[in-house]
């Protein structure tokens, strides 16, 4: 059992602080009430690679990755991820570790049914389970590849296992004590099948403030395929464009923003400096004093403000 | 769903601790158009990426890997494990698990490995 379990124990997970669950109520209702999905699903080209001892995050992080047209090898995705004195890996650092790779790294909404919706659109999942019992857990990341209605129960990539099966039942439990952590891995040019305009635009923002600029902005345009409205997505979509010199469509999209919210003032500050890089002065000058107006006191519009008129066109 | 919260709800408005410093001039980031209007708190972000970094090459990661790694993590990821990285770490609880159940196995007949009195 030692040897077994401290092969297991290859994720490292700050306290959660959850309850214990006895019951898999997600269970319950999806076989209650089934939804519209095909009986089975099963992503077969899915990767496998066996994991080393303790990495089991490099392991199912290398699968999901070349499933995803990437060609990378476990011990590559330790480097970014892997911490020997603890033995494992940190959730976040896997996140990082997608970003590194144009990869978004989508947070999904714990619903089993969720998952189950996610692979009938092709897109395994990467997910944090724990094997043992809350007061003394195992971690483990597995990569999750497909699921049978019928038999009831998930199948998963784990470990040195090629495939398992894990009945839905447990799978939940063993997912809830893990506070149903799970991440949807796509290219910025898709966007998970469930995944929520909040969750999908921080995982773009988050590919943005890490510096992936190009990245960034074909997961902001494909946020606006899905939510054309999104204030937040249009804004993305302006500074991206602006920090790769595209200021063009930096104008565009602020000025789309702006006629959602006028008042956001932030947008007019950048807008501001779109229109001096395009030569046009006074609409730039116009459009600073306007962010002004919304924000007399504001101190970074003020600077702003000055460098503006201090540049020569 | 707890996780989610963990992840996303906070809103930090993350600034270097720079009193006194006159206002940047430029543009504002998305993250920061996001949080307008958030009285959130600021948070040290250079101090804590510090901290990150020494605890991992404690922690036997190499140092260039260390660097970029750190640089890889947004500053709401930085915070989430900030001092955190030192609670009950996977090793330990290993033997403990192994000992409990032992101990459950002993109890309840299914081995016999402490002899009666």
């Amino acid at each position: 059992m030692n040897r077994r379990a401290r092969r297991l124990a290859c994720a490292f997970v700050i306290s959660l602080g959850l309850g214990a669950c006895a019951t898999s109520p997600q269970t319950r209702l999806l076989l209650d009430n089934p939804p519209d999905l095909p009986a089975h699903v099963e992503l077969t080209e899915v990767p496998f690679f066996p994991q080393q001892q303790y990495h089991c995050g490099p392991a199912a992080l290398a699968g999901i990755i070349n499933y995803r047209g990437i060609a990378v090898v476990p011990d590559e995705i330790a480097r970014l991820v892997y911490i020997p004195e603890l033995k494992g890996s940190l959730q976040v650092e896997i996140a990082a570790a997608t970003r590194q790779y144009d990869l978004l790294p989508v947070q999904l909404d714990g619903q089993l049914e969720s998952l189950l919706r996610e692979l009938a659109a092709g897109n395994p999942i990467f997910v944090l389970q724990n094997l043992a019992i809350e007061a003394y857990p195992i971690w483990h990341y597995e990569i999750l590849i497909g699921y049978d209605l019928e038999q009831r129960h998930m199948i998963l990539r784990s470990g040195v296992n090629r495939r398992i099966t894990r009945t839905f039942s447990l799978f939940e439990k063993t997912w809830q004590r893990a506070g149903h952590w799970a991440l949807a891995v796509v290219d910025p040019d898709s966007i998970p099948a469930t995944a929520s305009r909040e969750a999908y635009l921080a995982a773009v923002i988050d590919m943005e403030q890490v510096g992936r600029l190009s990245s960034a902005r074909q997961g902001y345009a494909s946020a606006l395929g899905r939510w054309p409205d999104s204030l937040l997505a249009l804004s993305g979509l302006g500074n991206t464009s602006y920090a790769l010199g595209d200021y063009v469509a930096a104008e565009s999209a602020y000025r789309a923003a702006l006629v959602i919210e006028p008042g956001k003032a932030e947008l007019w500050n950048n807008l501001a400096y779109a229109l001096a890089r395009l030569g046009r002065r006074q609409a730039s000058l116009d459009a600073i004093e306007h962010a002004l107006d919304l924000d007399p006191h504001n101190a970074t519009f003020q600077a702003s403000r000055r460098e503006l008129a201090d540049w020569s066109m | 769903m707890r996780f989610k919260i963990l992840l996303r709800s906070l809103p930090i408005v993350v600034a270097v601790m720079a009193a006194g410093l006159p206002a940047q001039a430029g543009m504002v980031a998305t993250d920061q158009i996001q949080q307008s209007g958030f009285a959130g708190q600021f948070i040290d972000v250079a101090g804590q990426r510090d901290w990150i970094q020494a605890r991992l090459l404690q922690g036997g990661v190499a140092r260039s890997e260390a660097t970029a790694r750190v640089a890889a993590m947004t500053d709401v990821e930085i915070a989430q494990i900030y001092q955190r990285v030192d609670e009950a770490p996977a090793g330990g609880n290993v033997l403990v698990l192994a000992l409990v159940i032992f101990l459950v196995l002993e109890v309840t007949g299914y081995i016999d490995v402490i002899p009666e009195k």
